[in-house]
C-alpha cells in the first residue's frame, strides 16, 4: 500500500513538471510608445518556444485592433520573444493579451499602454571641447518631438575603465547635452560613458537597455 | 488505481487552469495627474500637427462647417463637457469623411484616440448643443480648440 502512495505521489509530480505553468511574472511585455510592443516569456521549464504565441486584442475607440505574436528562441537571453508593429500609442489604452500553446490558453494578462512604456536606448557621443571639458550628447531615436520626448530623462554613468566608482547624473532629455568637467576627472586615465532613458509617463519605473558604452581619455595635465 | 487516477487528474486539472492577471488593475476612475498631463499634452501635439496640415483654402464642396462651441472661459468642469462634445461633433462631421485632408480626425489615429481616452475618464456622454448654433469653419474650430487644450493642459503640468 505504501509503495502504491508513493506511486501516486510520483506520478503527481511528475505531471506537475512536464505541465508548463507559467506565472504572470514569466510574461513581460514593453512598448516603445513609438511603433513597436515586445514581449518575453521566460521560465526553466520552457523547453521551446514553438507553438508559444500570444494573441493581442487592442481596443480602439469603438473598434478592436488585434495581433498575433509569434514566440521566437533569442540564443542572447534564452528567453521567447516576439514583437508586433503598433500605430502608435496612447498613454490609457489598454493591451488585452492571451499567451497560448497551440489552441491551449496558458495565460491572460492586461497591459496599460503607459505603464509598460520602455523607452529607447539613446546612442551616446563624447566631444572634448576647447576648455578641455567633455561634451555629451545623444540621440533619443525618436522622430517626432512633443510632450513624449519632453517627458524623458537620460540618465548617464561614468568612470574610470575597469574601475569600480561610477558618477551618475540625469538630466532631461530637452537639454541635449552635458558637460563632464575634467579637472573633475583624473589625467591621463580612460572613462567609459554609458546611459539609460526613462519617461516620466510611468514615473520612470522602467528604464531602457543600456546604451553602447562610449570611451574617452583625460588630458595628461589637466 | 482510483485514487491515482484522481490524484493524476487534480493536478493536471490544477496545472491547466489559465492564470488570469492584470499588470496594475486598471479603473475607469480618475486618472493619475500625470496620465492626464499626458493625455492633454499628446492632444496639444496632434492639434498642433494637423493644423499645420490642413489646408488654409478649400474648394467649396470640402469646406466643412462645426458648431461655434464656448471654447474660453470656462472652468474645469464645463471644459470636461466641452472636450465631450467635440469629441462628438468631429465624429459625426469629419471623421468618416473619405477625403485624406481628414486623416487625422480618423477614430483610429492618435488625435480622436487621445481624446476619445481623456473622455473615458471625464465625461463619457454629454448632452449635444442645438444644431441650429452657429457654425465656424473647420480650421477656425480647430485653432479655438488648441487653445482650450493648451489651458487645461496647463492646469494639469
Amino acid at each position: 500500500m505504501f509503495s502504491t502512495f508513493k506511486c501516486q505521489i510520483f506520478l503527481t509530480l511528475i505531471c506537475i513538471a512536464l505541465c508548463y505553468e507559467p506565472t504572470k511574472e514569466d510574461l513581460k511585455c514593453f512598448n516603445d510608445y513609438e511603433t513597436e510592443m515586445k514581449c518575453s516569456l521566460s521560465s526553466k521549464r520552457l523547453q521551446s518556444c514553438s507553438g508559444h504565441k500570444l494573441n493581442i486584442t487592442h481596443p480602439v475607440s469603438n473598434t478592436f485592433e488585434k495581433y498575433t505574436c509569434i514566440f521566437e528562441r533569442n540564443h542572447h537571453s534564452d528567453n521567447c520573444e516576439c514583437n508586433v508593429t503598433v500605430e502608435g500609442f496612447v498613454a490609457t489604452e489598454i493591451f488585452n493579451t492571451t499567451l497560448l500553446e497551440g489552441s491551449n490558453v496558458l495565460l491572460y494578462k492586461t497591459f496599460m499602454t503607459s505603464d509598460f512604456i520602455k523607452p529607447k536606448s539613446p546612442v551616446l557621443s563624447v566631444q572634448k571641447i576647447e576648455n578641455g571639458n567633455f561634451n555629451v550628447t545623444w540621440d533619443d531615436q525618436y522622430e517626432k518631438n512633443g510632450i513624449f520626448f519632453e517627458a524623458l530623462r537620460i540618465n548617464l554613468t561614468y568612470g574610470i575603465k575597469g574601475g569600480h566608482k561610477n558618477i551618475s547624473k540625469t538630466v532631461p532629455n530637452t537639454v541635449r547635452s552635458y558637460e563632464i568637467v575634467a579637472k573633475n576627472l583624473l589625467p591621463n586615465t580612460n572613462y567609459i560613458l554609458t546611459a539609460t532613458m526613462s519617461t516620466d509617463y510611468n514615473d520612470h519605473s522602467i528604464p531602457s537597455d543600456q546604451s553602447a558604452t562610449v570611451e574617452f581619455t583625460t588630458c595628461k595635465s589637466i | 488505481m482510483m485514487k491515482t487516477i484522481l490524484l493524476l487528474a487534480v493536478a493536471v486539472f490544477v496545472s491547466s487552469t489559465p492564470v488570469t492577471t492584470s499588470v496594475k488593475p486598471h479603473t475607469d476612475k480618475t486618472p493619475a495627474r500625470h496620465t492626464d498631463k499626458a493625455l492633454l499634452g499628446e492632444l496639444v501635439d496632434e492639434l498642433i500637427v494637423a493644423i499645420k496640415d490642413f489646408p488654409k483654402v478649400l474648394p467649396k464642396e470640402k469646406l466643412i462647417f462645426l458648431k461655434d462651441l464656448q471654447m474660453n472661459g470656462l472652468d474645469h468642469k464645463e471644459r470636461e463637457v466641452l472636450f465631450c462634445q467635440v469629441e462628438q461633433e468631429l465624429k459625426t462631421k469629419v471623421s468618416g469623411l473619405s477625403d485624406a485632408i481628414f486623416d487625422h480626425f480618423r477614430t483610429d489615429k492618435k488625435l480622436m484616440r487621445n481624446l476619445n481616452m481623456y473622455n473615458k475618464y471625464h465625461v463619457k456622454t454629454c448632452k449635444l448643443t442645438d444644431e441650429k448654433q452657429d457654425k465656424i469653419p473647420l480650421h477656425d474650430f480647430l485653432k479655438n480648440l488648441l487653445a482650450s487644450v493648451r489651458n487645461a493642459y496647463s492646469q494639469v503640468n
